[in-house]
């Protein structure tokens, strides 16, 4: 009963089924991305969202279990990167606590933000696991730096980051704009609503 | 069931083995792939799936594998053999040398996530997302925990419907899909929103419901239907994370 009562603690049930919704959001996010073509994830409107509205505890977990479950699902290479996710979730939450999704530019700023410390994660992973590669798109970027004189890490980092600065202001800024919209009567309860509501 | 599972519904012994125990073996592959010399890392992935072939998932197993590792083993002998410059790079066509030790890097880095990535895949191609929670539970999981795994497969077929009738409706309502990159970025809200918006309703309701059951009275589950655990299987499962941490230990040594 102990474990039981700490987690009920630490995360309330509507924000336990609050999580599941996002990492589904998450998931499905990728497939609207598809629809609309465009260069980037789009794979973490669920994690900020989260984190937005319940924390940085909240947000990582989500982040977290993301990749896990689509490890689980398709693809086992998402599961090296869950570190990633769950450090998405908890600068997002940090940075709402602050109260940098009050405003639209504070938004943006907080995606660069994300962008800056998922790259810090990401990059060893990528490097020390894959060795620089995921046998993506991105990787001729990797290939193209590399040639023109960076090391590996470094090419690796811009590209990372080049890569995911787009997707962490849209994801931030779509996140804003969904916090500012959202009624009242979806979001009462959500403690960490008032660090983001102007 | 989630649309997109892997799992690949045919009789064998991996299938009817202990979740759990596939995790501690898939474990195990994993730290071995760092302590084998890479030729035979190389022949753990033959083997890996000829395993797949012949347990009758091969078909699941082959193609994704195809398109998860092979890119991902393409793209690290492009980058490592032609475009990062070693010490012992010799000129090939125009900008681009070749090297030996980038080959080498690419022959070994590439093996271990192929090995990673085929066993993985026998993993899930073999077992079903809702055995696992089965396991976690019988093992002791906390409810909230296996909730979180198991909530989300649940519901994933009933989003991506949900977010196709949303697209077909703001289509119909003369959303624009195509055109510029802006205007496609313009057209994310109106997409989301209404998934949001659904998704944060249905939350109030499930939270109320799952309250109302009592879901987080106890520290632990019971399953009706317990997965199946023979005898040896606890003591394999001891055997093989000890053996990866021996393998780990051994990789850190040296």
């Amino acid at each position: 009963m102990t474990t039981n009562t700490a987690t009920a603690s630490l995360i309330s049930t509507r924000v336990l089924v609050l999580i599941a919704a996002a990492i589904v959001i998450n998931i499905v996010g990728g497939q609207i991305n598809d629809a609309l073509r465009l260069p980037i994830f789009l794979d973490s409107i669920g994690t900020v969202l989260v984190a937005v509205l319940a924390g940085p505890i909240a947000g990582g977990l989500a982040g977290l279990l993301t990749n896990l479950i689509w490890g689980l699902l398709t693809n086992p290479v998402a599961a090296a990167f869950a570190p990633v996710a769950l450090v998405i979730g908890v600068v997002a939450g940090i940075l709402a606590r602050l109260g940098w999704f009050r405003t639209l530019w504070q938004a943006a700023i907080s995606g660069v933000v994300i962008a800056f410390f998922l790259t810090l994660v990401a990059v060893p992973i990528q490097v020390y696991l894959f060795g620089g590669v995921t046998g993506a798109g991105s990787d001729f970027a990797v290939a193209y730096l590399s040639q023109v004189g960076q090391s590996l890490f470094g090419s690796v980092a811009l590209t990372v980051f080049g890569s995911n600065i787009i997707d962490k202001v849209v994801t931030a800024l779509i996140v804003w704009l969904l916090v500012r919209q959202l009624p009242q009567r979806l979001v009462t309860g959500y403690d960490y609503l008032k660090f983001s509501r102007a | 069931m989630a649309s997109g599972v892997l799992y690949s519904p045919v009789e064998s012994w991996l299938h009817r083995a202990n979740p759990l125990t596939k995790l501690c073996g898939l474990v195990w592959i994993v730290s071995l792939t760092f302590v084998l010399p890479p030729a035979w890392v190389w022949g753990l992935v033959g083997l890996i799936l000829l395993m797949a072939l012949a347990l009758g998932m091969g078909r699941a197993v082959l193609q994704r594998f195809a398109a998860t590792a092979l890119p991902f083993v393409a793209s690290i002998s492009i980058v490592q053999a032609l475009f990062i410059v070693h010490p012992d790079a010799r000129p090939l066509i125009g900008p681009l040398s070749i090297s030996d030790i980038g080959l080498a890097h690419a022959v070994s880095i590439g093996g271990r996530v192929a090995a990673i990535i085929a066993a993985s895949l026998v993993l899930v191609t073999s077992t079903h997302p809702s055995v696992l929670l089965r396991a976690f539970d019988a093992a002791g999981w906390p409810p909230a925990l296996a909730f979180l795994f198991a909530s989300p497969l649940l519901m994933i077929e009933t989003f991506g419907n949900r977010a196709k009738a949303i697209r077909d409706a703001q289509a119909t309502r003369g959303l624009r899909l195509k055109g510029r990159f802006l205007s496609r970025v313009k057209s994310i809200p109106a997409l989301v929103a209404p998934l949001v918006t659904t998704a944060l309703i249905e939350a109030d309701e499930r939270a109320h419901v799952l309250a109302g059951r009592g879901f987080r009275a106890h520290a632990r589950r019971t399953t009706l239907e317990p997965v199946v655990d023979a005898p040896f299987e606890r003591p394999l499962r001891i055997v093989l994370l000890a053996l990866a941490i021996l393998q780990i230990a051994v990789r850190l040594w040296l």
